[in-house]
């Protein structure tokens, strides 16, 4: 009787949470294509301005560039060049509008783009200055014990005239051995990117490629703020060399909407919201985006 | 004559007798009241010689032509004994006949009933709902719940599953002012909005004003829900228990003292579906390694006590409350002989609404009837969450403890003071009143505390704001003659908030014509206004809703309502209606494309106000409203449209609970004297939601694109899309509809009234819609395609209650 009292429970719940799921069409809409633009500003590398047409959802993903458009790239309201489109690869199947300098922390950039089919599109973001560091540790590499656990500590000294939003990468890179299968030795490098696993606790944290840490300082504004995170690493006993890169960049406000609400679309699947994507692109779509890259190498083998 | 209580000018009745004056015809007008001085709206009144009659109206007036002469008048009412008087007319008249509740069918449970009883439509559209009809129809879980009774009505829908509140002619849920005995209620839905926090023992009446706006409310841009709390029997103590599988409810009520002067009403409800999912949800996570469970409880309870000082002044105190508790908890442990590690993640969420209000009614005279009332309400959402962490190896011992707390409220306090004026030809009311609101979000603490020696307290400020409005107005219904009544008046608010005012001067007339018979025409107009909003989240969160106040950003709500229509009574108790209604709104509030919504960020920066909207439609009502087999059809056909200069290139676009078709349908049965069958059909449109039409490239996926192209590779994963909508709301989701049948079994046993339920709700299994994902697929031919699932939560659903009651 026990039995059945407890089936009968836990068919009625059933029915209450196990709920049911089925597909359903809807009228799809095929739109026309937009501009798309997208560029990334950092003190670490050229500045590339990809302009790209939008693409059907149902067709082939493959990215298309738009090649005849007027490029202007601006720093605090004077135009720096018309920017020249670029191919990346020789058959010329892709490239971006190029400014072969280095993006300039606490400054402002902005672009325009003039197109015949699309009009005049715009858009603007400020680099934030680069992020204080007033100290930074590696504190044990660990083993196999611990998951080839790694512990850092840095002190981050945090702007408090300003909302302040900081990404962290961490990298490993080295050499290693390698034992092919007819059994030869050779020593080849490795590289890759590690996932930062904070041990205090960050506020607005978001994921940045479901790995870069982004975070404000909305619990420690102003103040000067003890990181200590873990990243897993490599087995040493097969490396020669290994060391480890720790990036910390404070990035702009339109950075880190523009990672939370991507973050946030693969959470919650907005697949029936609106637009939930954040752009600050004027006309057009995508994101136009900086940050100041603070960098810690440290040596570990 | 102890039945009737009162003649105001039975002496013109005693003094008129000629036979000359019987010939003529004159005007008999008067009130109805109940014995606790409430105006019975709806009550019949019927002339029995001339087979000619009339209803009360929403003040429980009416009036009647009758020959000079005797005349035999029956006034009747639902739940109360009716009356016959004889009087000799050889003048206008005006009387108040005071009738007595009826004590056996005054209550919930009806036993050997004869005929039952539909929703009253009144001639000026007023819709009343009883607790008979809450309880004519199928259960929901063993809930009778008068919202779910309320969508039976034309023009009244639910969202869908999972969707709170009401909406009604394509407003929002927050533009329909919901009042508990005169003091807003401001969410009325317990978890996922499936039950409402209206108690059905609980509930006297239910009063829907949508297709006119008296002028003595005001505040919300749609339409207004008036819920009366029962009072409690004046005649003996009276109870109710029920018992359900995931809710229990029991009702007290009756008089206090020998001179039974003062009555009380006392209901208590609670939900205990946490007892199941605690221990299945803990079997679950135990299966997937972690230790964890589920839990959700309600409870919510009704207190109410009325003192009749003597039979010209009643003071009433009313208190209601519900709360919400959701609990969200997983643990884990893992480790070895060098390492361990456990962790622990609580989520708690607690939600409440405290309603208190006091009512003095005090008649002066046959005229003059003065009301003061004073009410407070707050809704608050309170989240909890606990995250802690250990871990012990070769390194020692690490931890980290967090906590934090974020609160969200919103107080209103409101003091109102409202007199009418009743002539033979017209009632006159107005009223005057003040409303102070504080508003808070996102107020709570964070903390953290690590073996590191890293710790910190930091208070969240949260955002407080604080309003004040003041409203007078002024009301008139003036019936020039037995084929008119005029209901015109005004309404004047003024908003301050952030130093800054808002006045709005919104004039209201509703119109009735009668030409013959009992058919009536009607036609309405209102100017509307409303100072806070809602920002609801997601239709899948069930916890985020919150109240903001109008700001000098995003600007007070405004508009027009208009509304047209014709009715008529048919023999053998049939009806049916027609309307139309136009609805313009200006600086209604959308969130903006990409709004975070969360409370960290500040919620005028996430939405867009300034937006105008529309909704226009047509109902049709047919209903049988008494006998053994009683029914209604009701049918909306209906636009509704939004228009902001930052979306959808600033043409309208849909509403997201646009529903073009609304169909509610249902039948009661009474079978003999012990059984009664029930059936309900709602079907609906379904609600608009946004698809894209073109898509583009994240910067990672550009980024990487590029570098792999630059290495002389192409194997970049480029399926990562963000999608353009070309428009917001540009598809509509599958139907909404169930079909639900109960059959109830009602026998007395010396004084106990038992009544046995079986419910189905969703009798065909259809899937309705509770939330939404997409996902692409993979085509034989290797195309691709999206396609949307549907996640639902009830299929077809049996319930079971037993309800005894005792008098």
């Amino acid at each position: 009787m026990k039995q059945h009292v407890y089936h009968f429970f836990l068919l009625t719940l059933l029915f209450l949470i196990a709920g049911c799921e089925k597909d359903f069409d809807v009228g799809y809409i095929t739109g026309d294509t937009k501009m798309v633009v997208n560029c990334q500003i950092d003190n670490l590398r050229p500045i590339k301005v990809f302009v790209t047409e939008s693409v059907s959802l149902l067709g082939t993903s493959t990215p298309k560039c738009i090649t005849n458009a007027q490029v202007e790239l601006y720093m605090n309201d004077s135009l720096l060049s018309a920017l020249p489109f670029i191919y990346t690869d020789s058959a010329k199947t892709f490239g971006g509008y190029v400014w072969p300098e280095l993006g300039k922390p606490g400054n402002t950039y902005s672009v325009k783009i003039i197109h015949p089919q699309y009009g005049t599109v715009t858009a603007t973001d400020f680099i934030p200055p680069m992020p204080v560091i007033t100290n930074y540790a590696l504190v044990y590499y660990g083993d196999s014990t611990d998951n080839y656990t790694t512990r850092f500590n840095l002190q981050l000294l945090d702007d408090g005239a300003r909302q302040n939003y900081y990404r962290m990468n961490v990298y490993q890179w080295g050499k290693r051995f390698v034992v092919s299968d007819e059994g030869d030795t050779t020593i080849t490098d490795y590289a890759f990117s590690s996932k930062s696993e904070i041990q205090v606790l960050l506020s607005d944290t978001v994921r940045e490629y479901n790995s870069n840490l982004i975070f404000s300082d909305r619990s420690f504004n102003g103040q000067l703020k003890q990181i200590d995170f873990v990243a897993r690493g490599a087995d040493l006993i097969n490396t020669t060399e290994a060391y480890y890169l720790v990036e910390l960049s404070e990035v702009s406000p339109a950075h880190y909407q523009y990672c939370k609400s991507l973050q946030e679309r693969n959470d919650f699947n907005s697949g029936s919201g609106n637009n939930s994507t954040y752009s600050n692109i004027q006309n057009a779509y995508g994101i136009f985006m900086s940050h100041s890259i603070y960098q810690m190498l440290k040596k570990v083998k | 004559m102890n039945r009737l209580l009162r003649f105001f000018i039975c002496s013109l009745l005693l003094c008129s007798c000629s036979t000359v004056f019987a010939q003529n015809t004159y005007q008999l007008s008067g009130r109805v009241i109940g014995d606790d001085l409430s105006a019975l709206s709806n009550a019949s009144v019927f002339v029995s010689q001339f087979s000619s009659g009339t209803y009360t109206d929403s003040l429980g007036k009416f009036k009647i032509s009758v020959k000079g002469g005797w005349n035999e008048i029956a006034f009747s009412y639902i739940g109360y004994h009716a009356e016959k008087l004889n009087l000799f007319i050889s003048r206008d008249t005006v009387i108040e006949v005071k009738l007595k509740t009826n004590l056996e069918l005054a209550e919930v449970s009806v036993i050997d009933r004869k005929q039952i009883l539909q929703a009253l439509h009144d001639a000026t559209g007023t819709i009343t709902l009883s607790r008979q009809n809450f309880n004519s129809l199928p259960q929901f879980l063993g809930e009778n719940d008068p919202m779910r009774a309320l969508q039976m009505q034309p023009g009244v829908q639910s969202g869908n599953e999972g969707a709170r509140g009401i909406f009604i002619r394509g407003g929002s849920p927050d533009q329909t002012l919901m009042l508990l005995d005169g003091a807003p209620v401001y969410n009325p839905a317990h978890i996922y909005g499936f039950i409402s926090v209206f108690n059905g023992d609980a509930i006297d009446k239910m009063s829907v004003y949508k297709d006119r706006y008296p002028a003595r409310f005001g505040g919300r841009l749609c339409s207004v829900i008036d819920i009366g709390v029962d009072d409690g029997d004046t005649g003996k103590l009276n109870g109710t228990f029920s018992l359900g599988l995931v809710t229990s409810r029991i009702n007290l009520n009756g008089p206090i003292g020998k001179k039974k002067k003062t009555t009380f009403a006392v209901s208590a409800r609670g939900c205990y579906v946490g007892l199941y999912t605690g221990p299945i949800s803990k079997r679950q996570y135990k299966a997937t390694g972690f230790d964890g469970r589920i839990a959700y409880y309600f409870g919510d309870v009704n207190a109410k006590l009325v003192h009749r000082f003597n039979n010209k002044t009643k003071l009433a105190l009313n208190f209601f409350t519900n709360n919400d508790y959701y609990s969200f908890k997983r643990g884990f442990e893992s480790g070895n002989a060098q390492y361990t590690e456990k962790g622990l993640t609580q989520h708690d969420i607690q939600w409440a609404n405290y309603v208190a209000s006091a009512t003095l009614v005090h008649v002066f005279d046959q005229a003059w009837q003065m009301k003061q009332h004073f009410s407070f309400s707050r809704y608050q959402i309170v989240n909890d969450d606990h995250d802690d962490y250990q871990q012990t190896s070769s390194l020692g011992a690490m931890y980290s403890y967090s906590n934090s707390t974020t609160q969200s409220y919103i107080n209103d306090f409101t003091w109102q003071e409202a007199a009418t004026y009743q002539t033979t030809q017209q009632t006159f009311m107005m009223g005057a009143g003040l409303t102070t609101r504080m508003f808070e979000t996102g107020k709570g603490q964070f903390s953290y505390n690590t073996s590191y020696g890293d710790s910190m307290v930091n208070k969240l400020d949260g955002t407080l704001i604080k309003s004040l409005e003041a409203f007078v107005y002024a009301e008139d219904e003036y019936h020039p003659d037995e084929h008119w009544l005029i209901n015109g008046g005004f309404h004047v608010r003024v908003y301050v908030v952030d130093k800054k005012a808002f006045a709005s001067l919104l004039p209201r007339v509703n119109v009735l014509y009668n030409p013959a018979g009992k058919f009536y025409l009607r036609a309405s107009a209102s100017g509307l206004s409303q100072n806070i909003h809602l920002l609801a989240t997601s239709s899948s969160n069930i916890l985020n809703d919150y109240w903001v106040p109008a700001t000098q950003k995003v600007k007070p709500e405004n508009g027009w309502n208009f509304s047209a229509g014709m009715t008529q009574k048919l023999p053998l108790n049939f009806e049916w209606s027609i309307d139309g209604f136009y609805r313009i709104m200006n600086n209604v509030v959308e969130y903006k494309d990409g709004a975070s919504q969360n409370l960290y960020t500040p919620w005028e920066d996430q939405v867009i106000g300034g937006g105008k909207g529309r909704s226009y439609g047509t109902e049709v009502y047919v209903a049988r409203t008494k006998g053994k087999i009683t029914g209604s059809v009701s049918y909306t056909l209906s636009w509704s449209e939004r228009k902001f200069a930052s979306l959808s290139n600033n043409e309208y676009f849909p509403y997201k609970y646009d529903r073009r078709h609304n169909l509610a349908a249902q039948l009661t049965f009474l079978v003999g004297r012990h059984f009664e069958l029930g059936a309900a059909y709602v079907y609906g449109s379904g609600n608009m939601f946004s698809i894209p039409g073109q898509s583009y490239h994240t910067f990672g996926v550009l980024s990487a694109y590029d570098y792999w192209l630059s290495q002389g590779q192409n194997s970049a994963y480029t399926n990562d899309l963000i999608g353009i909508y070309p428009g917001r709301n540009n598809a509509r989701l599958p139907s909404y509809q169930h079909l639900d049948v109960s059959l109830t079994y009602r026998k007395q046993v010396k004084n106990l009234q038992h009544a046995f339920n079986l419910s189905i709700y969703n009798v065909y299994n259809h899937y309705n819609i509770f939330a939404v994902y997409s996902d692409y697929r993979t085509n034989d031919d290797g195309s691709r395609s999206i396609v949307y699932k549907k996640l639902s939560l009830f299929p077809i659903l049996p319930s079971v209650s037993y309800t005894v009651k005792f008098s």
